[in-house]
């Protein structure tokens, strides 16, 4: 019996020690929710945005690849602001289905400075425009968001587990950003704009 | 002094420069309307003010934009609406040139430095340590000057009744019009409420 729950608890503890943390909104921050049945817009070019630098001679080589963090992580955030909210590759056709309104993000910019010593910090910036389109297609709100992260160089053998530190931090920075700016859209979060659209 | 003195007097100095982080100047966030030359329609104000001075360009950006073949434009935007809002997209702002839009962005640095790869390949060559950090404090120069130019730049946003934004947009100079002296500048406006583009054009001289 003491080793079936010694079992129980591992595989408990164990899954969520491994994991690797998703930029989910954290605990603390209060989550605008509305009735709206959503479609957020993921289209390929999005997911796969990254920054690539370097040739690993004469530069450091470095590759920032943000597009897939971001992908999921805003898909899993946003869920619970919106009634449903379902994930699409392309913009759907004004007033298809039970969409009420559209969500498209798009990666404007990614800089990353680069430091010459191990405990100087650098700093990863990600630009993020986002569209919010009603049923018919008309435009309900633009904006952009900056997310940013420092973390330290790190010398030959901390560098690359820096790169993958800071490129969480900052998709967990765009995310909560994110929601935040969706969240204080005018309208959107006591369904004015969708009745306006039906 | 002894010899030992002035190698760390010398090694000191150069490692000191990489520690110290660039510090770039903030551009005065200036309303519309206290813009000569602003343009109102609509209750919105634009106003765009070309930045040709090359001191003035390294004072805010440490780099020579006309060695890049761009120039960099502060546009500033100002609702004075009471009700109606307006949505500016950072692809609706471009360069009119001979009549027909040639470009409307670009990408200004790459925040890469080629001289300081060169100058790290002829170091590592040479097993030069003091040409090494030369180079490698070029590097991360180039970087910090890419940062600087992607957070001062104009951003797509919505503007609500007596909300204002402002920021650089970096335009390339078409052929002609560096033959010319000077371009037209479009930034597009779309009224939230029917959808209306409305357009501000600017003629600059480069």
């Amino acid at each position: 019996m003491r080793l079936f729950k010694r079992f129980i608890v591992s595989a408990c503890i164990l899954p969520a020690a491994l994991s690797i943390p998703s930029p989910r909104v954290s605990a603390g921050q209060a989550v605008p929710q509305t009735k709206l049945n959503a479609v957020l817009v993921l289209s390929e070019e999005f997911c796969h945005s990254n920054l690539k630098r370097g040739n690993g001679w004469t530069s450091v080589k470095e590759e920032f690849d943000v597009g897939e963090d971001l992908c999921h992580g805003l898909a899993e955030s946003l869920s619970p602001v919106f009634a449903s909210l379902s994930r699409q590759y392309e913009v759907p056709a004004p007033g298809a289905g039970e969409t009420d309104i559209i969500l498209i993000p798009k990666v404007g910019d990614i800089g990353a400075t680069q430091k010459i010593y191990a405990f100087s910090n650098r700093e990863l910036v990600v630009i993020l425009e986002w569209t919010v389109l009603d049923r018919s297609g008309k435009t309900l709100w633009v904006g952009t968001i900056e997310a940013s992260a420092k973390r330290h160089m790190g010398n030959a053998f901390t560098h690359g587990k820096n790169m993958r530190k800071i490129r969480e931090d900052v998709v967990a920075d765009a995310v909560r950003k994110s929601v935040e700016a969706i969240g204080s859209v005018p309208g959107l979060m006591n369904g004015a704009a969708a009745a306006q659209a039906r | 002094m002894r010899r030992r003195d002035i190698f760390w007097l010398v090694f000191g100095s150069f490692t000191a420069v990489p520690l110290r982080a660039m510090n770039f100047r903030e551009y005065p966030a200036t309303p519309a309307s206290s813009i000569s030359g602003a343009v109102s329609r609509d209750g919105l104000v634009v106003a765009a003010v070309a930045m040709t001075a090359a001191a003035e360009q390294h004072n805010y950006f440490q780099v020579t934009f006309a060695r890049k073949g761009f120039f960099p434009v502060y546009i500033s935007l100002e609702n004075r609406a009471s009700a109606e809002r307006f949505f500016i997209r950072r692809e609706d702002i471009g360069v009119f040139s001979g009549g027909r839009e040639r470009t409307n962005s670009g990408d200004v640095v790459t925040g890469r430095s080629k001289v300081g790869e060169r100058v790290m390949l002829a170091s590592s060559l040479a097993l030069s340590v003091g040409g090494e950090l030369i180079a490698a404090h070029m590097m991360v120069r180039a970087t910090e000057i890419r940062q600087n130019i992607i957070k001062k730049e104009f951003r797509s946003v919505t503007l609500g009744p007596r909300e204002l934004s402002h920021g650089f947009v970096y335009l390339p100079i078409p052929l002609a019009a560096a033959e010319a002296g000077s371009l037209v500048l479009r930034i597009r406006a779309v009224k939230m409420a029917d959808g209306e583009p409305i357009d501000f054009e600017f003629r600059l001289s480069i």
